[in-house]
C-alpha cells in the first residue's frame, strides 16, 4: 500500500485515477489543481507518489513539480505527469522541472497500475 | 483489476458540458485583435480536458475531433497563429458539435455527427493553410506521401438494402496498395441490439497510385444516399512502418551511465532494471564504479555509477528504449544488439553487487505473475457487467446542489427527529393534562414538515442562468446573420426556478428572444434614421414576485403595430371591426398568440411565419404560467412571462360541488362572492352573465360542465371568479372549503387525460380531489360563446 496524491482539474479523470488506485489498495489523496496539491503535500506525510495533470487552473503541473522538488520531503518522491501525446514539449519541460515520468492519456486502469508499478 | 469505466461516464459528460459552456463564454469574450492569455488558456484547457477524458473513456470519435481542435488552439496559445473572426465562428461551431457528440455519448453512441465531420475538415483546412509546425492529425502509421482518408458512416438500415459495408470496404482496400481500417462506433446493449442494423462507422486510410476521388466514389455509388461519406486527400509525407525493419534479436548489450542528478527526478536505476527483467533474462550486469569519488567528496544524493547489462530475450530495441524512456537525456544510454556472429560467449562477468540487484529482480519477477493472472480474470467481469450498467447510466440524470442547501436539509431533519422524540415520549406516557403539549408538538411537526418540504423543493431549484446561458451565443449568431448590432443584457440570473419548469420554458424563451432579435430590433440604418442608438438592446430579466417567477424579454425595437395587427385579425376573421375599436391594446396584441398569425411582411427563415407564438403560449399555459405583451410602436416590446415556482405543489382552494371536492389553483382566482340572482342576465342560448361592478362575466355551472345535474338552488350558491386567457369567468360552486397546499398527482399517468381536469391530489382524509384546469373547463362549457359574449363587456 502506498500513499498517493492524485491531481487533476477534471473530476472524471481524478475519480477514475483515484478509484483505480484505491481498488489496488492504495491510500489516495485528491487535489483539483496545483495549489490544492501543494497544500495537501505539505500537510500529508509519507507520500510515496504524486500523479499530476499538467494543464490546470491556478497552478499548473509544471509549477507544482518545481514547488514539490523544492520541499525537503519531496526531493526524491516519484512524480508522474498525466500528459497527452501531443504534448511532447511539455514532457521535456516537466522532466526539466524534476518529473520522474509520465502516463500518456488516454490510458486505462490496467495501464495506470502497470505504470505506477514502475516507481512503487 | 477490473475497473468499469462506465461509472465515470456521467461525471465526464457533465464536466464536459460545463467545460463547453466555459469555452463558449470565453470564445464570446475573445478579442481577435489582442488575444488575452487567460481567455485562450481557458478555451484550450476545456478542449484539452475533454480530449483527455474522451480518450480515456473510449470515446474515440470525440477524442479525434477534439484533438484537431486542441492542435489549433495550442498554436494560438503559443502565439504561432493569429485568429480571425471567422475562426471564432468555426470554434463556436466546434463547441456545438462537441455538445451533439456528448448527447450521442450519453446515448452510448461513439460517433461523429455530420456537422462534426464538416467542422473537423474545416479546422484541418485552417491548420493546413499556414503549415503549422505540428502534424495536423494523428498520423496513421504506415503511409508515405499523400494518401486518402475516408470516413464511411452508413445508415443503420444499410444492411436491409442488401449492401454489405464490409464488402464495400474490401472493394475499396482492393484498389489500394496500402490500407488501414479503423472501426468507430459502439454496439448498443445486447437487449437493444437489432441484428439487422449497422451500428458502426469506419475510418479508412488508403494509399495507392490507382486511387483518385472518382474511383473511390464509384465504390460507394450504390449507397450514396444511405450513408455519410467524407473523402479527403491528405498530403503529408508519413513514414510507413512496414518499411522499418523490426529488430527482433535475442541478445542485447545495454550501457547505462546516468548523470549525477538522476535521483532528483525520482527515478531509480534498480527499478529500471527490474523492468528489464520482464523482457528477458539479465545474464550479466557489470557495475562501473570508476566515477565514484572518494568518500569525503561523495554526495549521497547523487548517482555516480554506471551499468553494463546483457539481456537475453526475444524483444525489440524500441521496447528496451521504452523502459528507459523516462531517463532519456538523463544519462548515456546505449542499446546494441549482439548478433550471433559478433557475440562472443557471454563473458562470465563478476557480478559486483549481487546483493543489491538480485533482490530487486527476484521480487519483481515473483510479484508480476499473480498480477497478470488478476488482469486476465478481471476482463470477463467487465464484459458481463456491461449491459446492466449501460441502462442505469442512460437513465440516471444528476443535479448539482449547493452544499448550503444540503446543510439546511440536514438541519431540518435534525429538528424533525427532536420533535418526533418529544411526541414519542408524550405518547408513551399520555394523560389528558398533557394535551396542550401534544397540540404544541403537532404544530411543531407541521412546521418542520413544511420547512423540510421547502428545503427539499429548494434542491430542485436552479438559477435561471441555466436557461439564459444559451442566449449570448444565440443573439450573437442571429445578429451576425441578420447584420444587426445587438446588445444583450441579462438581469436576475440567480433567480431560482424548478428544474422541470426550467427545462420546459427553454424553448418558448428561445422563440421569444429570436422574435425580438428578428422582428423587434430594426437594422442599424433604420435605427440611426429614427435617432436610436445603432446597437439594439434585448434585455432578459428574471425576478420573484409572490409565489411566481417572472421572466421578461424586453427589446427597444420597432414595437408592435396595433393597426397592422388589427387589420390582420379582421382579415383572418379573429375579430370584427367594432371589436377592434373597443379592444384595449393588450387585447389586440394578444391576437399574435392565435394560431397562424403573422404580420411580418418579410418572412425570414429564422422566425418563419409566426408559427409558434400559439405554441409558446400553450407551453407557458401548460406550466400554469401566464404570458402578457406590452408594446409601444417605435420604442419597443416587453413580453412578460409569469410562472409558478414549481410544478409539484400547488396552492389550492378547495371547493365543494354537489358531493365532490374540487381544487382551484389559487393563482387563478380573482375573487369569490355570493351569487345574486338580481345581477344575472339570462341570455338566449343558455348562457348567463353576471354583472360584476362594471363588467359582465359569463357564468359556468361547474356541476353542469362536468355532466352532473345543474346546481338546484342558485340562491345559496357561491361564485368563484377566475381569470382565463385575460377574461373573467364566474364558476358556481356549493361551498368554499379550506385553502391548502396540495401535491399534484398526474391523472394522465395513472388514469387518462380528462378535459377540464389538470390533475388530482389526495386530501388529508384519504379522499381524492380533482384539480380544475380553468381554461379546460371554460372550453368544456363552450368557449366560443364566451368569446362572443366578451363583446358584451364593453357594449352592454
Amino acid at each position: 500500500m502506498a500513499r498517493i496524491i492524485a491531481v487533476d482539474d477534471s473530476a472524471s479523470m481524478r475519480q477514475m485515477v483515484s478509484f483505480t488506485l484505491k481498488g489496488a489498495g492504495h491510500d489516495v489523496l485528491e487535489a483539483s489543481d496545483g495549489l490544492e496539491a501543494l497544500k495537501l503535500a505539505n500537510q500529508a506525510s509519507g507520500v510515496d507518489l504524486v500523479i499530476s495533470d499538467i494543464n490546470m487552473p491556478n497552478m499548473d503541473g509544471i509549477s507544482l513539480i518545481k514547488e514539490l522538488r523544492a520541499l525537503a520531503n519531496y526531493k526524491f518522491t516519484p512524480i508522474l505527469m498525466l500528459t497527452t501525446e501531443s504534448n511532447s514539449d511539455k514532457k521535456m519541460e516537466g522532466k526539466a522541472a524534476g518529473a520522474t515520468g509520465w502516463i500518456v492519456k488516454p490510458f486505462n486502469p490496467d495501464q495506470l497500475l502497470a505504470t505506477i508499478g514502475k516507481v512503487l | 483489476m477490473a475497473v468499469d469505466l462506465k461509472q465515470f461516464h456521467q461525471v465526464f459528460i457533465e464536466e464536459s458540458v460545463e467545460g463547453l459552456d466555459a469555452m463558449e463564454a470565453a470564445l464570446m469574450d475573445l478579442d481577435v485583435e489582442s488575444i488575452d492569455d487567460e481567455v485562450i488558456n481557458t478555451i484550450f484547457r476545456s478542449a484539452h480536458s475533454i480530449k483527455g477524458g474522451a480518450g480515456t473513456f473510449g470515446f474515440s470519435a470525440l477524442a479525434g475531433f477534439t484533438h484537431v481542435l486542441e492542435t489549433l488552439l495550442d498554436e494560438v496559445r503559443d502565439g504561432r497563429r493569429g485568429l480571425q473572426a471567422e475562426h471564432v465562428n468555426l470554434l463556436l461551431r466546434s463547441v456545438d458539435c462537441m455538445r451533439e457528440m456528448l448527447v450521442l455519448i450519453d446515448d452510448d453512441r461513439n460517433e461523429y455527427t455530420r456537422d462534426a465531420i464538416e467542422v473537423q475538415t474545416a479546422l484541418e483546412h485552417v491548420l493546413g493553410e499556414t503549415e503549422p509546425k505540428n502534424a495536423l492529425c494523428e498520423r496513421p502509421e504506415g503511409f508515405a506521401g499523400p494518401y486518402w482518408q475516408i470516413i464511411f458512416k452508413p445508415n443503420t438500415g444499410i444492411i436491409r438494402t442488401g449492401n454489405d459495408p464490409l464488402r464495400l470496404i474490401r472493394d475499396l482496400c482492393a484498389l489500394a496498395e496500402y490500407s488501414k481500417v479503423t472501426l468507430l462506433g459502439d454496439c448498443p446493449a445486447i437487449s437493444a441490439l437489432n441484428t439487422d442494423d449497422c451500428y458502426f462507422h469506419w475510418l479508412i486510410d488508403l494509399d495507392g497510385d490507382a486511387l483518385d476521388k472518382t474511383v473511390i466514389e464509384e465504390v460507394f455509388d450504390w449507397v450514396e444516399d444511405d450513408c455519410e461519406l467524407i473523402i479527403r486527400n491528405r498530403s503529408h509525407a508519413l513514414v510507413r512502418d512496414d518499411g522499418i525493419q523490426t529488430q527482433l534479436n535475442d541478445r542485447w548489450a545495454i550501457h547505462f551511465a546516468p548523470y549525477p542528478h538522476l535521483f532528483q527526478t525520482g527515478n531509480d536505476p534498480l527499478r529500471i532494471f527490474a523492468e528489464l527483467c520482464h523482457l528477458g533474462d539479465i545474464i550479466s550486469c557489470k557495475l562501473g564504479a570508476e566515477k565514484l569519488p572518494s568518500l569525503k567528496l561523495l554526495d549521497s544524493e547523487k548517482s555516480y555509477l554506471a551499468w553494463d547489462i546483457q539481456l537475453v530475450g526475444p524483444t525489440e530495441k524500441s521496447v528496451i528504449e521504452g523502459v528507459f524512456e523516462w531517463v532519456i537525456g538523463e544519462g548515456d544510454i546505449h542499446i546494441t544488439a549482439i548478433t550471433a556472429a559478433a557475440s562472443s560467449r557471454p563473458e562470465l562477468a563478476v557480478d559486483v553487487m549481487p546483493g543489491i540487484l538480485a533482490p530487486a529482480i527476484s521480487t519483481a519477477s515473483t510479484q508480476t505473475p499473480p498480477a497478470k493472472v488478476a488482469l486476465a480474470d478481471g476482463k470477463p467481469e467487465i464484459k458481463t457487467a456491461k449491459p446492466v450498467q449501460k441502462k442505469a447510466a442512460s437513465e440516471a440524470s444528476s443535479i448539482r446542489v449547493g452544499i448550503d442547501k444540503i446543510d439546511s436539509l440536514i438541519n431540518m431533519v435534525g429538528e424533525l427527529v427532536i420533535t418526533q422524540s418529544m411526541l414519542g415520549q408524550l405518547g408513551s406516557d399520555f394523560d389528558i393534562a398533557s394535551l396542550p403539549k401534544l397540540i404544541e408538538g403537532l404544530s411543531q411537526l407541521e412546521q418542520n414538515t413544511r420547512e423540510l418540504q421547502e428545503s427539499v423543493m429548494r434542491i430542485r431549484m436552479l438559477p435561471i442562468s441555466f436557461a439564459f446561458s444559451r442566449f449570448p451565443r444565440m443573439v450573437r449568431d442571429l445578429g451576425q446573420s441578420l447584420g444587426k448590432k445587438i446588445h444583450l443584457v441579462m438581469q436576475g440570473e440567480n433567480t431560482e426556478l424548478d428544474k422541470t419548469v426550467m427545462e420546459k420554458i427553454g424553448d418558448p424563451l428561445v422563440h421569444l428572444v429570436r422574435n425580438s432579435v428578428d422582428h423587434g430590433i430594426e437594422t442599424a440604418i433604420d435605427r440611426l434614421a429614427k435617432g436610436k442608438p445603432e446597437a439594439g438592446t434585448v434585455t432578459l430579466n428574471a425576478y420573484h414576485q409572490g409565489g411566481n417567477v417572472v421572466i421578461e424579454i424586453i427589446d427597444d425595437g420597432r414595437g408592435l403595430d396595433r393597426d397592422q395587427i388589427a387589420a390582420k385579425g379582421i382579415e383572418r376573421g379573429l375579430v370584427n371591426e367594432t371589436d377592434v375599436a373597443s379592444h384595449s391594446d393588450e387585447q389586440i396584441f394578444d391576437l399574435i398568440f392565435q394560431p397562424g398569425f403573422s404580420t411580418a411582411p418579410q418572412v425570414s427563415d429564422l422566425s418563419g411565419r409566426g408559427v409558434g407564438m400559439d405554441v409558446v403560449k400553450r407551453n407557458i399555459q401548460a406550466l400554469n404560467g401566464v404570458v402578457e405583451i406590452q408594446s409601444k410602436k417605435g420604442s419597443g416590446t416587453k413580453i412578460r412571462i409569469s410562472l409558478p415556482l414549481t410544478l409539484a405543489i400547488l396552492d389550492g382552494q378547495l371547493v365543494r360541488v354537489g358531493s365532490a371536492t374540487y381544487i382551484f389553483p389559487l393563482v387563478s382566482i380573482v375573487e369569490s362572492m355570493q351569487y345574486r340572482e338580481e345581477l344575472v342576465n339570462h341570455i338566449a342560448g343558455g348562457c348567463s352573465v353576471f354583472k360584476l361592478r362594471d363588467d359582465y362575466v359569463p357564468i359556468v355551472d361547474l356541476s353542469e360542465a362536468f355532466g352532473n345535474d345543474p346546481i338546484s338552488d342558485y340562491r345559496s350558491a357561491l361564485m368563484v371568479v377566475v381569470e382565463c386567457d385575460g377574461f373573467k369567468v364566474g364558476m358556481l360552486v356549493d361551498e368554499l372549503m379550506a385553502q391548502q397546499q396540495v401535491v399534484i398527482k398526474s391523472l394522465e399517468q395513472n388514469y387518462k387525460r380528462i378535459e377540464g381536469i389538470s390533475g388530482a391530489t389526495i386530501l388529508g382524509d384519504g379522499t381524492v380531489a380533482l384539480i380544475i384546469d380553468v381554461p379546460g373547463v371554460v372550453r368544456l362549457a363552450g368557449a366560443e360563446k364566451l368569446i362572443q359574449q366578451n363583446s358584451l363587456r364593453k357594449t352592454a
